[in-house]
């Protein structure tokens, strides 16, 4: 009999992702199911950094799969679909950072008792709140672009279409971002 | 560039760690930092913090999530993804170091449509309240004018809705009541009179026959009622409640409201930050750039008035802590956040802002279970002042992780939040020690729903469809308390549960879902019913004899899988059917059409299913829908069924460009007088909605998934 719910299953153990793009336009679920595994943790990464909440990570995770099914049907397969995936990520978690200015909503993070229950090495733990506090600290608009640039990948001029910036604007804020962190983390 | 004895500036360093650097300038910059200790140290900070920033892991890609995944698909929900960026306006962002807030603001993507004065089109009732602007304790008169639905019957039902000071946006929490009789006059009007309750400023009206079974809601606008003071104007409760009805079910009158308040009561400063609030959500960014100056200043001479007074009342500091945040003005937010915190620390925003700095010291200190008890004092002071008490005590509850402290933040929340008691029960059947308070809690909506109700029947719906949403929502219930039963162990009684859930409705995510439960306990026949459903809906692509055996990894014949997706197409009809309305639309609803020239739109829907698309190229969600539009359009026409899509613009040479660039072929017409709106009551893009031949609407929905079978299931 087919096991079935959500499990977690290692990478290594899932066919393609071509393959399951057309698993999953014909119907099948198991297939979204399979997507979920190999790329919900990176996903996840992508959007708890750019938003510092864990809770708003998972939301637009959420949706993120939620709205697969229907945007695979727009998805043409040029260039990788992790890379497509990972843009989608950033517009939502980039559409959320916006509404959740306008409504002035607070955005904060559970994120200890994932970091508390993890391995104990008090320094590092130390070193990654201080690092996260100092990003939280940074204005969300060079907060972005320097996540985006520096962790993401993105080149400037892709990160200006993003965000409706030119692409020097995209460069400034990086410079600027960098500097402010290095005040704030107490280097030279 | 000559970096041997010059430092090189931070942007080339930030350059160079980042490898953005160009060719020609790599090697003399590698070369300075050979000899140069300070800006190697420079690199190696952006190094480090690249390999920091990147080991930012988000949270675990849990079971619990992919749960939540097919549980939003199972409701048939759906998402549409920016799959293109959102186009060169600039994003204005700030800082999120501000206080927390929440503006009882949903979602919703509503457009907002240019005014125009709305009238009583003919197929409605016309209804007069005499005096039409009562004061306290004044008895109103009702003259109502039945449409030919409503004609001829011994008496008539004026439902209402009323609303005291103290309610809050949004009217999923509010009850409805019977507002009066009307019986029918010689003179073939209806007749009856009522009296505002005490403590009531605005009631929201329709009228409906003795069953319920046909409603008039003056096209979903509803008649109106707001208390008058003596001078004959609305008072700024009635306004402001008026504003709150209609949040979420009518931006353009919500936006007009709050002009209205600002108008009449401009001393009032929560009218200026509730306009600014409409001026930002209704007409975006990017119009308010004008707005916001006269806002600054206006900030800054009621600043100047107020700050020298030593008293104020509460509210009075409160809002303009409040205006000072939204819009921002960091320096008067400061001075008033202060003046809050000592004068009145128990009112609304006092207390909004002391939770919010339990919650942003719990993000610093890490210690839950102190945040946990700093929010059970703050509420034994402050009590449901504000609902960002509540909210963020539930979640301080939810990282504490204690179970006590989940259980008394549920109730309290559920004390300011009535209408979420199926989220709070859901999340309750998450914690093991919680599950079964949890699942007595679903029982208990489940019952509750069992039992007729007309005070939770929103004044626009009729008997049968608040059945179709009591229904939706008792599938919901059922799926939580299945997926709980199986959680617990008890696995039997959770696939009883699911398969209720299945029992009605269409939701082809969740008999999928349910099939694969049922495929665990070896049911096999009955998963493959299920899938039949599946594979019947029109939506779903490709679903054949092999993909069945794929699903459930057993030997399915293609003659009895043929049988069963024929049977589920039965199904898929009479269910579909089942969930139709029947709604009328005006006769004479004119729209522009492509060439230049009016069109009636029962010209272009009689005798023939038809499927209705709104859209606008404004709404982001809208334009984004529009190439499914187009697929889903081509489709239906080669299948004989008659496609309108109405614009929220006129028919000018601007808006062919448009639709060439798109490649959009469908037909448009625009709704340059507001009528179809009117006609279809909708006020938002994109919108969709399926007539049948005889030109009633029978579905209606914001996203195109269902259109294909519900046209099946009309032809």
């Amino acid at each position: 009999m087919t096991p079935t719910g959500p499990q977690i299953r290692r990478e290594s153990e899932s066919p393609d992702d071509a393959a399951l793009l057309e698993r999953l336009r014909a119907g099948d679920l198991q297939a979204l199911d399979d997507l979920f595994h190999r790329h919900a943790t990176s996903l996840l990464g992508v959007a708890y950094r750019l938003t510092g909440s864990s809770a708003d990570a998972e939301d637009i995770v959420q949706d993120v799969f939620v709205g697969l099914p229907l945007a695979l049907r727009r998805y043409a397969e040029q260039g990788s679909f992790a890379g497509w995936l990972r843009t989608v990520t950033v517009r939502l978690a980039l559409d959320r950072m916006r509404r959740r200015e306008r409504r002035r909503e607070v955005a904060l993070d559970p994120v200890i008792e994932r970091t508390a229950g993890g391995a104990g090495d008090a320094g590092a733990m130390e070193a990654r709140w201080e690092l996260e506090q100092a990003l939280a600290a940074l204005p969300d608009t060079l907060r972005v672009v320097l996540l985006l640039k520096e962790v993401e990948g993105y080149s400037h001029a892709e990160i200006g279409r993003m965000l409706g910036i030119r692409t020097g604007t995209s460069e400034v804020r990086l410079h600027r971002a960098i500097r402010t962190l290095r005040r704030v983390l107490g280097d030279q | 560039m000559i970096y041997g004895w010059m430092h090189p500036t931070e942007r080339a360093l930030t350059r160079f760690a980042t490898g953005d650097v160009e060719e020609a300038r790599r090697a003399p910059l590698a070369r300075h930092l050979a000899q140069c200790a300070p800006c190697r140290a420079r690199v190696a900070f952006l190094r480090q913090l690249k390999g920091a920033l990147s080991g930012l892991q988000g949270p675990p890609a849990s079971a619990e999530l992919l749960a939540r995944i097919h549980d939003r698909l199972s409701h048939d929900e759906h998402v549409i993804l920016p799959v293109s960026d959102a186009g060169p306006a600039p994003a204005r962002w700030r800082s999120r170091a501000a206080a927390a807030a929440l503006v009882a603001a949903g979602a919703a993507l509503w457009f907002l449509w240019p005014a125009a004065p709305l009238t009583a089109a003919d197929s409605q009732g016309e209804l007069t309240f005499t005096p039409a602007t009562p004061h306290a304790g004044e008895s109103v008169q009702v003259m109502y004018r039945a449409p030919t639905t409503l004609a001829g019957r011994d008496r008539l039902v004026l439902r209402a809705r009323y609303r005291t000071p103290r309610d809050g946006s949004y009217n999923s929490d509010m009850r409805q009541a019977v507002a009066a009789e009307l019986t029918p006059t010689r003179d073939g009007s209806f007749r009856g009179s009522l009296r505002l309750p005490d403590s009531v400023v605005y009631g929201a009206f329709a009228v409906e026959d003795a069953d319920g079974r046909h409603v008039d809601s003056n096209g979903s606008r509803l008649w109106e009622l707001l208390l008058h003071d003596s001078s004959g104007r609305p008072t700024f409760d009635a306004l402001s409640q008026r504003e709150h009805d209609l949040m979420g079910r009518n931006w353009e009158l919500g936006y007009e409201t709050a002009r209205q308040v600002a108008a009449l009561y401009p001393e009032r400063i929560s009218s200026w930050y509730t306009l600014l609030f409409y001026e930002r959500y209704a007409l975006g960014e990017s119009h308010t750039d004008s707005a916001l100056a006269g806002h600054r200043a206006r900030l800054r001479a009621l600043h100047e008035r107020l700050s020298a007074r030593a008293s104020l009342s509460p509210d009075d500091v409160g809002d303009m802590f409040w205006y000072a945040s939204t819009l921002p003005d960091s320096a008067l937010a400061a001075y008033w956040a202060k003046r809050l915190e000592r004068e009145a620390p128990r009112s609304p925003f006092a207390a909004q802002n002391r939770a919010a700095d339990i919650w942003f010291r719990l993000w610093r200190n890490k210690d839950s279970l102190r945040a946990l008890a700093d929010m059970d004092r703050l509420w034994d002071d402050v009590g449901p002042a504000h609902g960002n008490v509540v909210n963020l005590g539930w979640r301080v509850a939810q990282v504490a992780d204690d179970s006590a402290g989940l259980v008394r933040w549920a109730s309290r929340y559920l004390s300011m939040n009535r209408g979420d008691s199926l989220g709070i029960a859901t999340d309750f059947t998450h914690y093991p020690a919680l599950r079964s308070e949890g699942m007595r809690l679903l029982r208990q909506q489940l019952r509750g729903l069992e039992t007729p109700n007309s005070a939770r029947r929103a004044l626009e719906r009729t008997v049968d469809e608040q059945r179709v949403v009591d229904a939706a929502r008792a599938r919901q219930i059922l799926v939580a308390l299945g997926d709980a039963l199986v959680a617990s162990g008890q696995r039997a009684a959770g696939l009883d549960t699911l398969k209720l859930a299945v029992r009605e409705g269409w939701d082809v995510f969740l008999y999928r879902r349910v099939a694969q439960i049922q495929l665990s306990t070896g049911d096999t026949a009955g998963a493959l019913r299920l899938l039949g459903l599946v594979a019947a809906d029109p939506a779903t692509t490709a679903w054949d004899a092999d993909s069945a055996r794929r699903f459930t990894g057993a030997p399915v014949d293609s003659a009895a899988w043929a049988r069963l997706v024929r049977e589920g197409r039965g199904e898929m009809r009479r269910r579909l059917l089942d969930l139709a309305t029947r709604r009328r639309l005006p006769e004479d609803v004119r729209l522009q059409a492509a060439a230049g020239g009016t069109v009636r739109l029962d010209t272009l829907t009689r005798g023939r299913v038809t499927f209705v698309a709104f859209w606008s190229r404004y709404c982001g969600p809208s334009k984004d829908d529009l190439p499914a539009v187009e697929r889903v359009a081509a489709r239906l026409r080669q299948q004989g069924v008659a496609v309108v899509t109405i614009t929220d613009e006129r028919v000018s040479d601007d808006l062919r460009r448009f639709l060439a660039e798109q490649k959009l072929t469908f037909p448009v017409y625009g709704d340059a007088w507001r009528e179809a709106s009117r006609g279809f009551s909708q006020w938002g893009t994109p919108a969709y909605f399926v007539l049948d031949g005889d030109g009633l609407v029978r579905f209606q929905y914001q996203n195109l998934n269902r259109i294909l079978s519900e046209v099946a299931a009309l032809q």
